[in-house]
Formats: structure tokens, C-alpha cells, sequence
């Protein structure tokens, strides 16, 4: 079997980010001398936005009537009695997880330089070790991640629904992502382009989120 | 190249009907009304989201069957709604609701969905959606073509957002089964993306 044969029918497990990291770096490399494999990677991709991209279908106009008549027969399960959760969020909290992101993506910069550079200094004396401190970043994020979410449901309806789409699309991309990378992580914790990227990955998630509680009502870009 | 392939999908015109009597409620408390039993509120949901759900089951089940499977998803999620805690957005809850009711339906109907063969030269048209443009009409009808198994991963997968150990759940199959058919079916596809540039 060859390099390419070998990668080419893992392509889109490249493209998914569901290799380990040896097997990454293994096709990055193959990659960088194999044209056709590259022009492959970008079709599997261009393929996989066109799908994932795919626009809802309207139903029949009858269709709705044919529901309504069933539901006088279905019994409601565990009604609700509580109301929706109030919306806590303000404005602070987004600029304390822009604040956050930043620390953490500062710390990692310093994590890289030290494991590229063992010499390199970091200004607290007593700051802990880069692996902790990330891992402690990354829980301190979750309630603040939280939040925001919440204020995104809070404001489902008042989203102009091409620009909703495009917001649910994009961060179940980047949840995906940070699932593959924290798993990666448990494997090989000091790895430093894999920290790096958990990084700027939590980064784009707040960054999108904060983009949605900025977004204007109505019809807006996404 | 990006380790974990992050890649945004343009979501163009994601097709809505027109909001109802409560089209300027916001979703929670729509949900909130609903499960109190205000059917009003239900169609409002209804509305918001039934094109999205009525497109994965055309496209799942074909074209003959895809309104029952949507009748049956809004009943079914009728029935569960005061279950919905609000962990995850009403949307997403309603898709899973609609995995549940098509996984289930497969297993009962008993009935084998034949299904073109990516081999077929001469593709139904009826099997892409109506009113489709023509210059998304070869990947619908390139994604109706794919082999059953294929198709439902590429669905699961790149439509609704599940991981291949989800899949594997869900279908029955290794995740590694998921994987390959998902690569099997973004490569048969990769032909019906060179004639809409």
C-alpha cells in the first residue's frame, strides 16, 4: 500500500480532526508532497460545507393540520410549571470571558515558548505549572460559556433565522473540535500545538457566542 | 491546516414559513406555553422549525414517507415537551427528538426502502426536493443516489452534528463503520459539487 492510498481513504477523518496526533502529523506531512491528496482534502471539504449548508425543506401546507389532529389525543408528559430561566447576562460578562480567553491564550503562548525554549521566563515567580493552569482556564470557562449560551437561547427568536443557522452551525463545529482536542489532550497533556489549539478553539467559541449576543434583531450578517 | 479541521458552513436560505400569532414570542417562553398545553404556541414551534426537520426526513426517508415521519416527530415531541429542561436549545432537542422517531419507525415499518445505487446512471429527479435551484439539484439528487447506510451517516453526521461514536450508537456500527461511510459518501458527492461552480 502506498503513502497515498494509505491517507487518501482517511481524508475526511483529517478534515473531522479524528486523527490522533501522530496520524496528523503523519498526513500533514504526506500532505505537503502529494497534490492530489491536497486537491481531494479541499473537495472533501467543499463537500462537507455544501451538506452541512443544505437549507430546510418547506412541507406540504396541509401538513400542520394533520399534526393538530393528533394532538387531542396525545397527552402532554411532566408539564412544565417552572418559567424560563431569566437572562443573567450582561454585557460584563462578555467582556470578563474576552478577558479570560485572552489570559488563557497569553498563558499558552508562554506554555509553547517554554516547551520550545526551556530559558524562557514568565513574569509570576510563583504561576503554576502550564498544564494546571490550563486546565484550570479551561473549567473556570464553563460557566461563562454557560451564561452566554443562555443569552443565545434567550434570543433565538429575535435572531434573524439565516444568521441563527449560521451561528448553531459554526459552534457545533467548534464543539466538535474541542471534544477532539480535549481527548487528545487526556493522551498526551504537555503537548504543546494541541494546548495552542484548545486555546484559540475555546477562543472562537466565545468570540461566536459574543457575535450572537451583539447580533442587531432582525435580518443582519451573520 | 488546522488540527481539528474547523471549517464554517454557509447556511444560506435556511426556508421558514411565516411566523404565526406568536412569531415575535421569544422560543423559551413559546416552549413554556406549550407545554402548558397551548397548541397556539406548538404551531408557532411548529412553524419555526418544521422546515429543517421536514428536510431530514425527506431526506433520509424519500419524499413518499418524509410528512408522516415529520407528523410523527411534532407529535412525539408534543407529547415529550414538558420534558425539554432547556440544557440545550429547542432546536437541537427537537432533532434529537426526530432521530428517535425515524430510528424507531425503521425498526417497525419492516418495510425496505430501495434505494438507487451510486452506480445508477438514470436518477429519479422526483427524488430531490421540490423547488430545489438547479445548481443544488445534482447534490440532492447525488445525496437521494448514495447507498442507504452512507447516506444516513452523511445525514448524521454533517447535518445534524453527531460524533461517529454517536452514530455508531445510534445505527448499530462501529465507529469506524461511521467513518468510512461518511468518507465513502463526501467522495461520491465530490463530482455533484463540480458542476454547480
Amino acid at each position: 500500500m502506498t503513502d497515498t492510498t494509505h491517507w487518501s481513504d482517511r481524508l475526511s477523518e483529517y478534515l473531522d480532526g479524528d486523527l490522533s496526533p501522530a496520524e496528523w502529523n503523519a498526513c500533514t506531512a504526506h500532505l505537503e508532497t502529494c497534490p492530489s491528496c491536497r486537491d481531494t482534502l479541499g473537495a472533501l471539504a467543499e463537500v462537507r460545507n455544501a451538506v452541512a449548508g443544505l437549507p430546510g425543506i418547506a412541507p406540504p401546507e396541509s401538513l400542520w393540520t394533520g399534526i393538530a389532529e393528533q394532538l387531542g389525543a396525545s397527552p402532554l408528559t411532566g408539564a412544565r410549571q417552572d418559567g424560563p430561566r431569566r437572562m443573567t447576562v450582561s454585557l460584563r460578562s462578555l467582556a470578563a470571558a474576552a478577558v479570560l480567553v485572552a489570559v488563557a491564550s497569553g498563558s499558552l503562548v508562554w506554555f509553547a515558548l517554554r516547551t520550545a525554549s526551556p530559558g524562557a521566563s514568565f513574569p509570576a515567580d510563583d504561576a503554576p505549572t502550564p498544564v494546571l493552569a490550563l486546565a484550570a482556564l479551561d473549567a473556570s470557562m464553563d460557566p461563562i460559556i454557560a451564561d452566554l449560551e443562555q443569552l443565545l437561547r434567550e434570543r433565538t427568536t429575535s435572531l434573524d433565522p439565516a444568521v441563527l443557522q449560521s451561528i448553531e452551525t459554526d459552534l457545533r463545529a467548534i464543539d466538535q473540535s474541542l471534544a477532539n482536542i480535549r481527548s487528545a489532550l487526556a493522551e498526551d497533556p504537555s503537548n504543546g500545538p494541541l494546548n495552542r489549539q484548545l486555546a484559540r478553539t475555546l477562543r472562537a467559541k466565545v468570540d461566536r457566542l459574543r457575535d450572537a449576543a451583539l447580533q442587531p434583531t432582525g435580518r443582519g450578517a451573520a | 491546516m488546522n488540527r481539528a479541521g474547523l471549517a464554517v458552513a454557509t447556511t444560506p436560505d435556511r426556508g421558514r414559513t411565516a411566523p404565526g400569532s406568536g412569531g415575535d414570542l421569544p422560543e423559551a417562553r413559546l416552549v413554556t406555553q406549550a407545554a402548558s398545553g397551548n397548541r397556539e404556541a406548538f404551531e408557532e414551534l411548529y412553524r419555526r422549525h418544521v422546515d429543517r426537520i421536514y428536510g431530514l426526513a425527506f431526506r433520509w426517508v424519500g419524499p413518499e414517507e418524509a410528512a408522516e415521519v415529520t407528523q410523527d416527530v411534532f407529535v412525539r415531541a408534543w407529547e415529550k415537551l414538558g420534558t425539554f429542561r432547556g440544557d440545550s436549545a429547542f432546536g437541537t432537542w427537537l432533532h434529537r427528538v426526530a432521530i428517535r422517531v425515524i430510528l424507531g419507525q425503521r425498526k417497525t415499518m419492516g418495510k425496505a426502502r430501495q434505494r438507487f445505487s451510486a452506480d445508477e446512471a438514470d436518477l429519479d429527479r422526483s427524488s430531490a426536493p421540490p423547488d430545489t435551484p438547479d445548481h443544488r439539484m445534482d447534490l440532492e439528487r447525488g445525496i437521494a443516489a448514495l447507498p442507504e447506510g452512507a447516506r444516513r451517516v452523511l445525514l448524521l453526521h454533517d447535518v445534524e452534528g453527531y460524533r461517529h461514536e454517536e452514530i455508531g450508537t445510534m445505527l448499530g456500527i462501529s465507529p469506524g463503520t461511521s467513518k468510512s461511510q461518511l468518507h465513502r459518501a463526501r467522495m461520491a458527492l465530490r463530482a455533484c459539487l463540480e458542476g454547480m461552480t
